[in-house]
């Protein structure tokens, strides 16, 4: 972060920018990252952002150094499946040859939101209904070096056959294909709340599922497994 | 792999009390607060002891040694034997007031159940013990000890000396039965001596052994006289009267036989009025005559001669016959008289048998008594010695060794130690509960308890620890700070109360 910019962000809805530009409007300082619970290099907590880098290059590895797109999903509700699936995209773009991008599948406690504050005009689920919407436009700068936002914008009871549709599977792959160095993180609601997960699935290229701290039994570790499929089911985080 | 489950299983201890913190904090005040009032009202016990010594030693015993048992009351087991005794238990109740006369029994039961279970006797080392009673009520306590130890030590010296005045008593009984029975063995035997006079069974069986000698020694004798009375009684027969008498008649028998002959020899000539034949028959006819008297006996023809005499040896063989008779028949009545004799010696000595038997069984008798009765003087003499030891209080006592003190503190658990626990004992419950809960319950705290029961192909690619913000740590202050001050005013509550305590207030 040393072209950390010190210019504070001014949320005043002009930090929409091309992709192709990268341009990093605002950063987001230390505290704000740390308040967000956000790793950055040289944090206080090591083994917190060495746990990240850790996973990082497990995947890597398994990808063969090629870019993918990575689906987080939690095993009960408020089980942090935003806060890895933030810091993987996080962890990516500490190497200054990648970007990330992260895309909030939360109609409710949308991460996203809380990281954008009230900035962000459209999300995901308008670019879903509306063809006439570009992908720039709902794609937003996280204050955070070389990481992008999608944020889920409004949904109703129908959000889960959008995000199903064929759409989806094309934003996703564009994404991907545009360019090799960007990785897709997809934070999608808990495997007990809903069936995001085993839907999305089809369209990530590896699955990890967020073990919480005292709030699942083993079963239902074995149950949620089981609901996203063993086909691109990678392995269980552990969050503390 | 165990140090790692103990230290998962602290920090999810720590974990889940930062989680339950607003109960974790109300339980620890609650049990605190609730051990302290239990303090309040836990009642304070006085304990009184005093130490007693069962004293066996003293200047009389070596003096005695031997001679005099000193009474066995012993020793501070058996002295916790009969102070638990009803009999003490009753008179310390009576002592103390808490019975009188128009106590129930089943009240009187209730008392002493009481008093038995507040008394406790513990072993001090050899022959020393210590009489302890507790109490909440000091005067009571201190009361209760001094009854206790008086009614004992009276109650043993009473009994000791009731003791050996009894045992005394009933060997005396003892000596005066013995000497009956030995006066009555005396004089059985007395008796039994007088009246049999058959003299001992050795002295019958020498006199049975000389009759058997002499009975074979006659019978010897009379076999011997009889042969000599039948050989005489044979050459008797073989020798005649007279001497000369046999020839005669058998010259005579030669005559006439020739005679016959010769009248046979003419018979076959001659008839029979033949005159040879008629003078030779009137020969033979004579000649008979002389043989019939010769053999007749009576006559004694002048014309027999004078060669006929007395045979000398056949008076002698006679005599000698006669006298062998004699023997025979008198030595056969000696045999006689003397079998009579065996037989008596027989019948004598069966009934010495008879009698020896019961006369050991009266000398038996007579010795076992005797031996006991001297015994039991022996003894009778101890057991008045040992009387008189205890009469004069110089047999075992006990002594009070260390005498009951009024007890000025309190004993056992005081308010000072719930003080002092009630904290720590809020701390624990107050852990040891979300403990529980962390160990009882089944859902996931411990990546490696995880990874233990997850089948081989999921795998657990990290752990992330717990990631602490300013912003959580600003929101957690905000909490801990009402928390805080909650326990500020509990330990404030807390120490007002102690306070009071002690000081008196409450």
């Amino acid at each position: 972060m040393s072209s950390e910019n010190l210019i504070k962000a001014t949320n005043t809805g002009t930090t929409v920018s091309t992709i192709a530009n990268m341009a990093e409007v605002t950063l987001k300082s230390q505290d704000e990252l740390a308040a967000l619970k956000i790793i950055y290099p040289g944090m206080a907590q090591r083994q917190v952002l060495s746990s990240f880098r850790d996973l990082r290059t497990k995947l890597l590895d398994k990808a063969k150094g090629n870019n993918f797109v990575l689906l987080v999903s939690s095993l009960s509700l408020g089980g942090g499946s935003s806060f890895v699936a933030m810091n993987m995209a996080a962890s990516f773009a500490l190497d200054e040859r990648k970007t990330a991008i992260y895309i909030d599948c939360n109609l409710e406690n949308s991460f996203a939101n809380e990281l954008l504050g009230s900035n962000s005009d459209f999300g995901l689920m308008e670019y879903l209904d509306d063809p006439a919407l570009d992908l720039k436009d709902i794609i937003y700068s996280s204050g955070i070096s070389r990481v992008r936002v999608i944020p889920p914008g409004l949904g109703d009871d129908t959000s889960v056959e959008r995000l199903s549709s064929p759409r989806m599977a094309y934003l996703i792959e564009s994404l991907k294909q545009r360019y090799p160095d960007r990785f897709v993180v997809l934070d999608v609601p808990p495997v007990s709340e809903s069936s995001l997960a085993r839907i999305l699935s089809s369209v990530a290229d590896m699955a990890i599922l967020v073990v919480p701290f005292g709030k699942v039994t083993t079963n239902q570790v074995l149950a949620g497994v089981d609901a996203v499929g063993e086909g691109k089911f990678e392995g269980l985080v552990f969050n503390n | 792999m165990e140090t790692t489950l103990l230290v998962e299983l602290a920090r999810a201890v720590w974990r889940e009390i930062i989680e339950w913190r607003t109960w974790v904090v109300a339980i620890f005040i609650t049990i605190s607060i609730g051990v302290l009032a239990v303090g309040i009202y836990w009642p304070e016990r006085y304990e009184t002891s005093t130490m007693l010594y069962a004293d066996v030693t003293n200047i009389i015993a070596p003096l005695l040694k031997g001679r005099a048992e000193v009474t066995e009351i012993d020793r501070s087991q058996q002295a916790r034997e009969m102070i638990y005794t009803r009999k003490i238990m009753l008179s310390v109740a009576n002592s103390m007031g808490m019975i009188d006369n128009n106590t129930t029994v089943e009240k009187q039961e209730a008392i002493i159940g009481r008093l038995r279970a507040g008394i406790t006797i513990e072993d001090e080392g050899k022959n020393y013990f210590r009489v302890t009673y507790s109490s909440t009520d000091q005067d009571g306590s201190f009361q209760l000890v001094n009854a206790v130890v008086d009614a004992f030590i009276s109650d043993t010296s009473d009994q000791r000396r009731e003791e050996s005045r009894n045992a005394y008593d009933f060997i005396e009984q003892q000596v005066v039965a013995y000497k009956q029975q030995l006066v009555a063995a005396e004089n059985e035997l007395k008796e039994f001596k007088s009246t049999n006079l058959d003299g001992t069974g050795a002295s019958v069986s020498n006199r049975i052994e000389q009759l058997r000698l002499q009975i074979e020694e006659l019978k010897l004798t009379i076999g011997e006289a009889g042969a000599r009375n039948r050989s005489l009684k044979e050459q008797l027969k073989n020798e005649s009267l007279y001497l000369t008498a046999k020839s005669k008649v058998d010259d005579e028998r030669a005559r006439l036989n020739i005679l016959k002959d010769r009248l046979d020899m003419l018979r076959l000539s001659y008839q029979e009025t033949y005159p040879d034949i008629v003078s030779m028959i009137q020969q033979i006819a004579a000649q008979e005559l002389v043989i019939d008297s010769l053999q007749g006996g009576g006559y004694v023809s002048n014309s027999l001669g004078s060669d006929s005499k007395e045979n000398p040896l056949y008076e002698e063989l006679r005599v000698r016959q006669s006298e062998a008779e004699l023997d025979v028949r008198s030595q056969r009545n000696r045999l006689a008289s003397v079998e009579r004799m065996l037989e008596g010696e027989y019948e004598r000595a069966q009934r010495v048998a008879s009698k020896e038997a019961e006369m050991s069984e009266l000398v038996r008798d007579y010795d076992v008594t005797r031996g006991i009765y001297e015994e039991m003087l022996g003894r009778k003499e101890k057991a008045r010695l040992s009387m008189t030891l205890d009469v004069e209080g110089q047999g075992v006592s006990f002594k009070i060794q260390e005498p009951a003190v009024y007890p000025m503190s309190p004993t056992g658990l005081q308010f000072h130690h719930f003080a002092w626990a009630a904290p720590f004992v809020g701390l624990i419950v107050a852990i040891g509960l979300i403990a529980i809960y962390v160990v009882l319950d089944p859902r996931v705290r411990s990546p490696s308890k995880l990874v233990a029961y997850l089948p081989d192909d999921i795998e657990l690619l990290t752990v992330v620890p717990h990631i602490r913000t300013k912003l959580t740590q600003r929101v957690l202050r905000v909490d801990v700070m009402v928390l805080a001050f909650v326990c500020v005013a509990a330990a404030a509550l807390y120490a007002v109360v102690v306070w009071s305590r002690f000081n008196g207030i409450i």
